[in-house]
């Protein structure tokens, strides 16, 4: 990063510095997730607290100090507000960002993980439905990063993953058939949801185009491994969790 | 460190507030001891006087050193009016604009999974009772405008839905993230009367 660049990114994180600064997280395309420093961000006087807020798709300018990097002039490009006007939408945008936060390290450039969450964003914000948004981007998320599941057999008989009506079963990232699978391990899915998630995979519109059962298990299988690789649980999606059993039970 | 056991427990205790490093716990720790006695007394005995005697309010989590604080006391306050807020400072804010009449409802924090609270961390259940008991009129959600205010506002909405409690929240436009502490009057004024329909 040159001593000074002009950005483009969203606001994955921020927490506060002091009695008037904050830092962001901004995730940006050409130089992946980095940490800045907004000064006097906190003061009443301050345009630039409410620009930096998570969520938020902004240009600003990114300065390199003595010891930290400092953000200025930001300009909003996009606020997203239909998401936020959203529960579920909103819950699930903020667990994407949780999820990236975690997931990424210390610039390091991610351009096509950066399209993806600009895609899912975009589709949250036009009304699609969140556990679709949620489900494809994760997938794509985890095939960019290196943990493209492998789809085409079962990793330990070999047998073919495309016959239909055979439950499948996905736990560390491979496919097991129900007859390998041990009991109860891993998220059973169905031919039609493993066809699904190979298109998605092939940047085809697989997840975004299957039912919604098979959708619902593709992002329980997608949630488990990616916590499995995350080491950890995003907390925004056990929110989510808690969220889904509220309107369950009325 | 050199200096000797009492000071240095004084610089650890102080270290320990928050925003206080370890160079200005030391510089705190030495201006105390040097003030005369009686002032160094004062200020111990009004932080024992203020940590015994404050709790919160049993009806809306305020502050408070009865039962009852002293607006939930008020007879002259429109009770059919419940204002949530996220902070006992977003009270005192709110107060000062001399604007508003009706009783409030303390949180004490956001929904925020990511700092690890959630719901049921926050004096959520407690508002749904109160609603359920006194049935007011308007439930005015003043939390930030920010996106853990954001997320608490629509939980809430959600959980008074089936009540038939007409629930507004604050207009936006609130600078600083929307923390309402900092805020000044006039925006907060503006907000206040501006809310809109959840
Ligand atoms: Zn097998
Ligand atoms: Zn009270």
């Amino acid at each position: 990063m040159a001593r000074e660049t002009v950005v483009e990114g969203i606001v994955l994180r921020r927490w506060y510095a002091g009695e008037h600064d904050k830092w962001v997280r901004l995730f940006t395309p050409e130089y992946g997730a980095v940490r800045v420093r907004v000064r006097g961000a906190r003061k009443p006087t301050s345009k630039m607290g409410m620009l930096t807020e998570p969520l938020n798709r902004l240009k600003a300018r990114v300065i390199e100090g003595r010891a930290q990097k400092l953000l200025a002039q930001p300009q909003l490009v996009q606020s997203y507000t239909g998401v936020r006007a959203d529960l579920e939408r909103l819950t699930v945008a903020l667990a994407l960002c949780e999820t990236l936060d975690r997931w990424l390290p210390e610039e390091h450039p991610e351009p096509e993980v950066y399209a993806t969450l600009l895609e899912g964003l975009a589709s949250l914000a036009q009304g699609a439905t969140p556990e679709t948004v949620a489900a494809e981007t994760l997938w794509r998320w985890l095939a960019i990063l290196g943990y493209a599941p492998e789809l085409g057999q079962c990793a330990r008989c070999g047998c073919a993953s495309e016959a239909e009506n055979r439950a499948f079963v996905i736990g560390d990232g491979f496919l097991l058939c129900a007859a390998c699978a041990p009991s109860r391990e891993g998220v059973p899915l169905s031919g039609a949801s493993i066809a699904h998630l190979k298109e998605t995979m092939r940047g085809e519109p697989g997840i975004s185009i299957a039912r919604p059962d098979e959708v619902r298990s593709l992002l329980r299988a997608a949630l488990r491994y990616a916590e499995r690789v995350l080491e950890s649980p995003v907390r925004w999606l056990e929110f989510w969790e808690r969220l889904n059993a509220l309107r369950e039970s009325g | 460190m050199l200096f000797p056991p009492a000071l240095r427990q004084l610089m650890q205790q102080l270290e320990r507030l928050p925003g206080v490093g370890a160079r200005s716990a030391q510089r705190l720790a030495l201006y105390l001891i040097r003030r005369p006695e009686e002032e160094t007394r004062r200020l111990a005995e009004s932080l024992i006087l203020a940590r015994e005697r404050t709790r919160l309010c049993q009806r809306c989590f305020f502050l408070s050193e009865a039962e009852l604080c002293e607006l939930c006391s008020d007879p002259s306050r429109e009770s059919e009016v419940i204002c949530v807020v996220a902070d006992p400072r977003d009270v005192v804010a709110l107060e000062r604009l001399e604007q508003y009449r009706g009783l409030y409802h303390v949180l004490h924090g956001l929904i925020s999974p990511a700092e690890g609270v959630q719901p049921e961390d926050l004096r959520l259940r407690e508002l749904v009772e109160r609603v359920r008991a006194e049935t007011p009129r308007e439930v005015i959600l003043a939390t930030p405008a920010n996106v853990e205010g954001d997320a608490t506002a629509l939980y809430i909405a959600r959980l008074l839905k089936s009540m038939g409690v007409r629930v507004t929240r604050i207009a936006y436009g609130m600078p600083v993230g929307g923390e309402l502490d900092y805020a000044d009057a006039a925006t907060l004024g503006y907000a206040l009367s501006g809310r809109q329909e959840m």
